[in-house]
């Protein structure tokens, strides 16, 4: 598996407002510890590459080979930067 | 246990670990196959399963754990994971298999470094190896074990290729003793998982494009609700299709077993006992056994599939409004069929107070039992016009739609405070369901429902026939005029007709002066405001112990008080008369008595079982008390309604 450098946008918004197919690193979360730590065991970790399959209540990313269905109580609270080449 | 300066000894008691959807259950099922029973862990009501299998001279023993992401969570199935690791309420282990995704390495690295650190022997079993291949992945184990100080074990859970390795391994298994990350340190772990991946594995994981289609149709906001709809009506209509002819034979083994048994017993209180108590009342909740194996086998390959993930993501919009999430839709559409098999499919929530919130209103959806009740009752109402009787019997199952939805609105308010837990839900990949997993499922679910009806469900209904029993009753004049009559008339179909009469009334004077028959009459004033007379209320309390014994109790109880000798059950039922002379079933108590039972618990087995999965009487009981509470409020502003309108 080899990591390409992401061209990551300096400005953070939150998952919740990241359109379909964008590509996004996770910044910041303003989670709960026991939801972040939750969500970083699944692989959605602080400094995370993803993909937006779907967005809505719920939406589903895509963390390297995890699918993951998140409610947008969760996506709202979870700050990211829009990326261009990251896995 | 070993230690690295110390000889290993072969593992003897092994837990089985790893994240959900790895392939765990399916790699414990290909090492136990039967050899296993389903445990709870002590004081919990997480539970694994146990079994044993034998490598040369080794017998060993598996626990499979329940899946989990991250041992350092602070949930109830990660603090039983913790403790089964330190021993605690339970054998120590010699040694840890966590199964481990090899399409999902990084993330399957943070469980096994959290192992790791506990110090217990443990092997990498790496699961999913042939889809990493097809994706371009290729995994170096042996570079891979050296990293992590440990074995690692490519296994094929479903055909088995790899478990003799897996037992080689645990004959000498070791503790690790590399530098590990560590486990709070999301970052360490991260670079610690990157630089194991960097060395050991090469290649680009091609992410499938076939998951991300289907998901488009499959969770679409309106799509997914057409495909969940007809999902489920599949599922549904599949369960009452199939379930039915071996749901005869088992009514009709019960018969057998029970003219057997009656043949072999002298008459007298045990034979009633054994054949009315005991072989009637388990048959009862047995019959249903074909719907519960079912049932569970289709879940389990639903669950296979990935689909049941899907369809909790897609309910979980509905549901969240009344505070319950997504999972709780397979329990609620279970209760359709049997409340029992509903309460023990609430497993599937993974919050226990989700779980509870799930298990405390699912009886309200209406259950086949009630449906013998519906046709009675909606046939007295509306005999006249098979329109509104449809309708009433569609809006039978609205009522107790709505009623479990805003219960569960109060009970998130009340009892189980705090909304349903966001939804973090893995979203599988599709793949090919796994027969021998879902039939292993549903062997382990029967047999636990077989335990429950013969150990709780025997004990109540051994307490309910005695109580219907005794004190016993002579026979009065008229049964024995009915039964001399009998002897004296010579066509064969006219005797008959007369014992029946004959027995059915000595029945009614058993029941009337028996401690059941007392006890209707002396709570009968509360069932006053409802309408109901003393034979409504021994209706209503002998159903307690299965809601469509109301039917054949108020058959037997109005049997003597038909006008003419040709009417069927139904006219006797329909114009019953109470003691005064009047009518029992009026518009008003016909429609209170609907009501009720929509509402009503009415079952003491789902008491027992709502007991066993909540771990519990306490809820149980509450789950009693705010049913019967809200039925019969609701019953009694029915009936004035009614009655204020007719």
């Amino acid at each position: 598996m080899t990591t390409i450098s992401p061209t990551i946008e300096s400005e953070c918004i939150p998952l919740s407002q990241l359109g379909e197919r964008e590509k996004a690193v996770v910044h910041v979360t303003e989670l709960e510890d026991d939801e972040r730590d939750s969500l970083a065991a699944m692989g959605l970790h602080e400094d995370a590459s993803f993909e937006l399959c779907q967005q809505g209540q719920p939406c589903i990313i895509q963390v390297e080979a995890t699918r993951l269905g998140l409610s947008r109580e969760i996506t709202s609270r979870i700050m990211v930067r829009r990326c261009g080449v990251c896995n | 246990m070993s230690s690295p300066d110390s000889q290993p000894s072969a593992a003897s008691s092994i837990l089985l670990l790893g994240n959900p959807n790895v392939g765990k259950t399916t790699l414990f099922n290909r090492l136990c196959g039967l050899r296993s029973a389903t445990a709870n862990f002590p004081g919990s009501t997480v539970e694994a399963r146990k079994g044993s299998c034998s490598s040369g001279d080794i017998k060993r023993t598996f626990t499979d754990l329940p899946g989990i992401y991250s041992l350092d969570a602070k949930d109830e199935l990660s603090n039983v994971c913790r403790r089964a690791l330190d021993g605690i309420d339970c054998e120590k282990p010699d040694a840890v298999v966590v199964v481990a995704d090899a399409t999902n390495l990084r993330r399957n690295l943070t469980i096994v470094n959290e192992v790791l650190h506990h110090g217990v022997p443990c092997i990498v079993a790496l699961s999913m190896v042939d889809i990493a291949q097809k994706s371009g992945l290729t995994i170096d184990a042996d570079k891979f074990g050296k990293k992590l100080g440990c074995k690692v074990v490519p296994v094929h859970p479903r055909t088995g290729q790899g478990t003799p390795e897996l037992h080689k391994s645990l004959d000498k298994p070791v503790s690790s003793s590399v530098s590990l990350p560590p486990i709070e340190d999301h970052k360490a772990v991260n670079v610690w998982a990157n630089e194991i991946i960097a060395s050991s594995v090469g290649g680009e994981l091609a992410i499938g494009t076939f998951t991300d289609r289907v998901d488009k149709a499959f969770t679409h906001p309106i799509l997914g609700l057409f495909v969940f709809a007809a999902v489920m009506t599949g599922l549904f209509w599949t369960i009452f299709t199939l379930a039915a002819f071996p749901m005869d034979i088992v009514e009709t083994i019960f018969e057998h077993v029970g003219t057997v048994v009656g043949g072999l017993l002298p008459d007298g209180d045990l034979h009633d006992m054994v054949v009315d108590g005991v072989i009637g009342g388990v048959a009862g909740t047995v019959v249903f056994l074909p719907q519960i194996c079912i049932l569970f086998f289709l879940i389990s390959l639903l669950e296979d599939t990935g689909y049941l993930a899907r369809a909790a993501f897609v309910m979980d919009r509905l549901l969240r409004k009344f505070g319950l999430p997504g999972q709780s839709f397979v329990p609620f559409l279970s209760a359709h069929a049997c409340a029992i098999p509903a309460i023990m499919a609430a497993r599937i929530v993974p919050d226990r107070r989700d779980r509870i919130a799930t298990i405390l209103v699912a009886p309200f959806f209406s259950c086949a039992a009630r449906l013998p009740v519906y046709v009675l009752l909606v046939g007295l109402l509306f005999a006249d016009s098979p329109f509104l009787a449809g309708l009433a019997f569609f809006g039978c199952y609205i009522l107790g739609a709505l009623a479990a939805l805003f219960t569960a609105l109060i009970v998130r308010k009340t009892v189980v405070p705090g909304k349903s837990r966001p939804m973090m839900l893995e979203l599988p990949t599709y793949k090919l369901p796994s027969i021998r997993t879902a039939f292993l499922t549903t062997v382990d679910r029967a047999w636990i429902f077989l335990k429950n009806a013969g150990t709780v469900i025997l004990a109540i209904v051994i307490i309910l026939w005695w109580l219907s029993a005794y004190p016993k009753m002579d026979a009065s004049e008229s049964v024995i005029a009915l039964r001399e009559q009998a002897s004296i008339v010579t066509q064969t179909e006219q005797s008959e007709r007369l014992l029946n009469e004959a027995n059915s009334l000595e029945y009614v004077q058993q029941l009337s002066g028996s401690f059941a028959g007392k006890i209707g009459k002396f709570v009968q004033p509360v069932f006053a405001p409802l309408g109901y007379d003393w034979k409504l209320t021994v209706g209503v309390m002998t159903s307690f112990a299965a809601r469509e014994v109301f039917v054949s109790t108020l058959a037997v109880l109005t049997a003597g008080d038909g006008d003419t000798e040709n009417e069927g059950v139904l006219e006797k039922i329909e114009k019953a008369k109470r003691d005064d002379g009047s009518p029992v079933f009026t518009l008003p108590t016909a429609a209170s008595l609907l009501v009720f039972f929509v509402l009503a618990m009415q079952c003491l087995p789902t008491i027992a079982v709502t007991k066993r999965e909540t771990g519990s009487w306490n809820w149980a009981l509450l789950q009693l008390s705010y049913m019967t509470v809200l039925a019969w409020v609701a019953s009694f502003v029915t009936f004035l309604i009614v009655s204020a309108v007719v």
